[in-house]
């Protein structure tokens, strides 16, 4: 768990991000926005402020989300149905994943289509937030002495390497694991 | 828009133009008769890269052209020129010697009244290009031209190999073709736009015969990075050969392919005047753009509505008339969609009664070459009265509700055509064609 | 030609001046555009001088941080000549409804830069130094911008143009030489006087000069060698000096006469014909093909403005085709060129002459085609139109030659009804 960058400065970070790449103000945008719904954001638009984050901190951010995932991990189905609606187990897992005090009324399910539509700005900036926080305890050099470097990047204190973490399609799996290795939702 | 052809007493009928020649190089084939059989019987041209090394990207596969089938069939023009030839160029001569042969474009009359028009983009930087140059920047926008211009300043080849315009030039020197030369860089659009300038050359009597077309081979280390990178390919699929799987629910990107199709069009009187067979009938050509956003196509396809609605009118038919519709169907979620959606939005109920399908199922996403391959496939199902399938076809999309030919072909009589090519960037394409009936 | 079509806008970017009025005052004097090359360091290169334009400036174009990097210099300076035809033709900075408004652009080479892969590179070299795939595919490759990919399509100049003008009618992209520029204002010509589109943008942007353009520049092109205060570039001069590389742009719109005059256009110039050919005496078919397009028989020429780029083989083919046009010397045309002045701009160089053009018919006035007065003493391969007012040519023929050898001639006239 690092310390050197709070939830704060990746909103803010994302917020820049979605204004650079929407030509919109960044006062404008409230942490609380869709990306899709409240602020217009289209399909490149993702990777363009994906990028922009990945180069603010040093990150990779995920490129596919974590219903692909779940797929890959626990098999064709097992996340979206036939008629591509999102299945019990992967509302479930959307319900663990976002905050539910923002997730919409899921009682008559969901079309993946609409996922999309749940991604705001905190979203994402929880996502920055967790690969961040893989920020191991010790540099490879072995010293712990991680700092803030150039703009919001984490660096050694000791060497100057820069900080190494997990990426977001890496982290997603783990979490995926994790969640299945508890409660078991995916039956094998 | 479009002012549907009629005589009137200021102007003569308007010329049509025939086809009179058709060659195409694909994944599935190495000419017309092999391309179209094989994608008769729902075959896949789609395999694992082998052509450079992809290892470690997440996308990992494509619709090949063997190095066997390549420089074997034009009397070794292309080997002779092999250095300054780019892949794509390579195979355009291929389909052309097809075409030609077929039309017999030898015995052509007059040369200067032959034009060309081809889509393509010529050869991609290579690695060692690219690294090459790195040897002489200093990554702080500092060049050292001195050593840059002592090299060579890149490679001498691949500055001729690099140019879209060496596709149609080669071609006209090949054939003594004297008139027009068009190079169209229109991304997926470029060889349906070629062979919709090129009728209209024809028509407006500024030539009598045309080789047009379009030819691509973007899979090397930059294309497949590229679209990679705007991850509009497939990556996960259960095998290579089902990922390109058009307006099924489980589409998740086109797969990259590479080929090259090439008709020779002409003027009626002119075709029949020195006996050449004709194959079909370019009836009308449509284009538009969608003036959207680079990043994004039209949600409601304003622009593929445009370039349909358009070509129908410059044949001067109505929506009733079209009886197949040879989709872009790039199986991209936002292709298919927007592409169903236009065709809903141009042929209203009728579009329920007409069959759709994509050929890409089968041969993947051959770019620019596409709209000249597909159009020749077209034309080659209306003489024969089938309709190519939409292979991989399993998991109905409630978004995408017409009939797409699902995984078998047809029989089905049938005359009038539109073939569809959407480019990248909001540039569309439409041919409508019609079979030729003595 | 079912309609006539005319020119009722003209907008034009060059390394003298950033809009047609600029340039047409700096030809009035005999400065040449020609300058060494700035923005990188360009000793190594025989040719280090080029006729560069001011940069484009983005934001006055409406143009945000992220699409003036997917355009590029080159595309940018399509957009600002577009706005300033679209302005002068009194039509709409962007159509609401462009279903009827087409454009058709001549673009040339784009160049993936090292500095967009550069971060990747720093990334993947081995210890050797040498690019380890290995390290590329393990997660270098993801420092490219993701939208780098659509900064090297072909056509995206036309697709931002189109997006931010509203244009959504017939269109096409050419590749990529000063034939590219010709096929562009045929085929746009040609749909609007069919009907297919009541207004249509015609031109090209050059390349900018960059490294590796300059590069390409010295494969494709006889060259002006050096960097020095003399004249350079000296078409149909018989040391002629060779090619100077031209920055900016050029674009024309065009639409039907009647429908220009109904609305109270002004009209700039009539395009009265069009030709293009290739091989064997093709300066000498494209032109007789311009001249006899139109109705009414063959069009005498009054001034003549070759593809003149200041290649001494090249200009001398074209001064053996004029002697053919014109056998007999007491009806033969005077001629004019510009890329002495301007440098050659490529795919944008047709539709640049033909904004001079309508300058020419205005004015009467034709531009001196060697700068600084330069070998006056010499007698020019071409009979040269005098510098200065008097000439006063109302049917001019334009021509292009593209670096494979395809060539294409207009003729443009001057605007009153016929």
């Amino acid at each position: 768990m690092q310390q050197l960058i709070s939830q704060a400065d990746v909103v803010e970070a994302v917020k820049q991000a979605a204004a650079e790449t929407l030509r919109i103000d960044a006062a404008t945008i409230r942490p609380e926005h869709s990306f899709v719904q409240d602020l217009g954001l289209e399909s490149l638009d993702f990777l363009d402020i994906d990028y922009r984050l990945e180069q603010t901190f040093g990150v990779k951010m995920a490129r596919h989300f974590f219903l692909e995932h779940a797929e890959d991990l626990f098999g064709e189905g097992s996340a979206i149905d036939a008629d591509g609606r999102l299945t019990p187990q992967a509302l479930e897992l959307l319900k663990s994943r976002y905050n539910p005090d923002r997730l919409p009324d899921l009682s008559a399910g969901l079309d993946v289509d609409q996922v999309s539509g749940l991604i705001t700005v905190n979203s994402m900036s929880e996502a920055v937030l967790g690969i961040l926080n893989t920020l191991p305890e010790q540099c490879a050099c072995g010293a712990s002495a991680w700092k803030n470097g150039e703009g919001r990047r984490i660096v050694c204190g000791a060497c100057g390497a820069p900080g190494v973490y997990t990426n977001g399609d890496e982290l997603i799996r783990q979490w995926l694991t994790e969640v299945q290795a508890e409660r078991n939702l995916f039956s094998a | 828009m479009s002012r549907p052809p009629a005589a009137t007493d200021s102007q003569p009928p308007r010329r049509r133009v025939v086809v009179t020649g058709c060659g195409m190089i694909t994944p599935l084939g190495r000419t017309t008769a092999e391309t179209f059989a094989r994608a008769l019987a729902g075959e896949s041209g789609v395999g694992y890269l082998t052509r450079f090394d992809a290892r470690g990207l997440p996308y990992t596969i494509g619709g090949q052209i063997p190095d066997a089938w390549l420089d074997d069939q034009d009397g070794g023009f292309a080997r002779r020129h092999r250095p300054q030839l780019a892949l794509c160029t390579r195979l355009l001569l291929t389909a052309a010697a097809e075409a030609a042969a077929q039309a017999r474009l030898d015995a052509l009359p007059d040369r200067t009244r032959l034009g060309v028009a081809v889509g393509a983009h010529g050869e991609n930087p290579s690695v060692d290009a690219a690294m090459f140059l790195h040897r002489f920047t200093d990554g702080q926008g500092r060049w050292d031209t001195a050593a840059m211009a002592r090299s060579g300043g890149y490679d001498y080849f691949q500055f001729y190999r690099r140019k879209p315009d060496l596709a149609p030039v080669t071609l006209a020197a090949r054939y003594g073709a004297g008139g027009p030369n068009l190079a169209l860089v229109s991304a997926c659009a470029a060889g349906a736009q070629a062979i919709g300038e090129g009728t209209r050359l024809i028509r407006d009597g500024r030539c009598d015969a045309m080789l047009a077309g379009g030819a691509e081979s973007a899979i090397d280390f930059v294309g497949v990075l590229g679209f990679t990178l705007l991850k509009a390919m497939a990556e996960r699929f259960a095998a290579p050969e089902r990922a390109s799987r058009p307006f099924d629910r489980k589409r998740c990107g086109f797969v990259m392919s590479e080929g090259a199709g090439v008709v020779v069009l002409e003027e009626l009187d002119h075709a029949r005047a020195r006996g050449a067979a004709i194959f079909g009938e370019v009836l009308g050509y449509g284009d538009s753009a969608d003036a959207y956003r680079i990043t994004d196509t039209h949600p409601a396809g304003e622009g593929a509505v445009l370039a349909m609605r358009g070509a129908l009118a410059d044949a001067g038919l109505t929506p009733e008339a079209v009886e197949y519709v040879n989709a872009h169907g790039t199986s991209t979620q936002q292709n298919d969609v927007t592409e169903t959606r236009a065709i809903k939005a141009v042929l209203g109920d009728h579009a329920r009664n007409v069959a759709v399908s994509s050929n890409k199922s089968m041969l993947g996403h051959t770019i620019a070459a596409a709209g000249a391959i597909e159009c020749i496939l077209s034309l080659e199902g209306m003489r024969r009265g089938v309709l190519l399938p939409t292979i991989n076809y399993e998991f109905p999309d409630p978004k995408c509700d017409l009939d797409y030919v699902p995984n078998a072909a047809r029989n089905r009589a049938h005359r009038v055509v539109l073939s569809n090519s959407f480019g990248f960037g909001g540039q569309n394409a439409c041919l409508c064609l019609g079979r030729w009936d003595e | 030609m079912s309609e006539r079509v005319v020119i009722t806008g003209a907008g034009l970017v060059t390394a003298l001046g950033g809009d047609r009025a600029a340039t047409w005052t700096a030809l009035g004097g005999d400065r040449s555009g020609a300058a060494p090359v700035t923005g990188f360091d360009a000793r190594g290169f025989a040719c280090r001088r080029a006729a560069q334009a001011a940069a484009p400036d983005a934001g006055a174009l409406g143009v945000s941080p992220r699409d003036a990097y997917i355009m590029g210099r080159s595309n940018l300076w399509f957009l600002q000549a577009a706005r300033a035809a679209l302005a002068e033709a009194g039509l709409p900075a962007a159509f609401a409804d462009g279903t009827d408004v087409g454009c058709f652009a001549a673009l040339g080479m784009i160049d993936p830069l090292p500095d967009d892969l550069r971060a990747a590179a720093a990334r993947s070299r081995g210890p050797d130094g040498a690019f380890d795939p290995d390290r590329f595919y393990a997660d270098a490759y993801r420092e490219i911008y993701p939208l780098w990919p659509l900064a090297i399509l072909n056509n995206v100049g036309f697709c931002m143009a189109a997006t931010c003008l509203g244009i959504r009618g017939e269109n096409a992209v050419f590749a990529s030489g000063a034939d590219a520029g010709a096929a562009a204002l045929i085929e746009a010509a040609d749909v609007v006087s069919a009907g297919r589109a009541a207004v249509a943008l015609a031109g090209g942007a050059a390349e900018a000069v960059t490294p590796l353009g300059l590069a390409r520049w010295h494969r494709q092109a006889s060259l002006c060698p050096g960097d020095g205060p003399e004249p350079a570039c000296r078409p149909f001069h018989p040391v002629s000096g060779g090619v100077i590389p031209g920055e900016g742009a050029a674009v024309l719109v065009l639409e039907q006469e009647t429908a220009a005059r109904a609305r109270g256009a002004k009209i700039l110039a009539v395009v009265a014909g069009w030709g293009c050919a290739g091989g064997e005496s093709a300066v000498v078919r494209a032109a007789e093909q311009a001249l006899t397009a139109g109705a009414g028989g063959s069009l005498a020429v009054d001034l003549w403005i070759p593809h003149g780029e200041g290649a001494t083989a090249r200009d001398a083919d074209e001064a053996a085709a004029y002697r053919r046009l014109w056998p007999r010397p007491d009806a033969a045309p005077p001629v004019a060129a510009f890329k002495g002045r301007l440098g050659h701009l490529g795919p944008a160089a047709l539709a640049a002459d033909a904004a001079l053009a309508v300058e020419i018919i205005r004015t009467g006035c034709v531009p001196a085609a060697w700068p600084d007065g330069a070998g006056a003493d010499a007698a020019p391969r071409l009979p040269l139109a005098a510098a200065g007012p008097g000439a006063a040519p109302r049917t001019l023929l334009l021509g292009v030659r593209g670096w494979t050898d395809a060539v294409a001639a207009v003729a443009l006239a001057a605007g009153e009804t016929s």
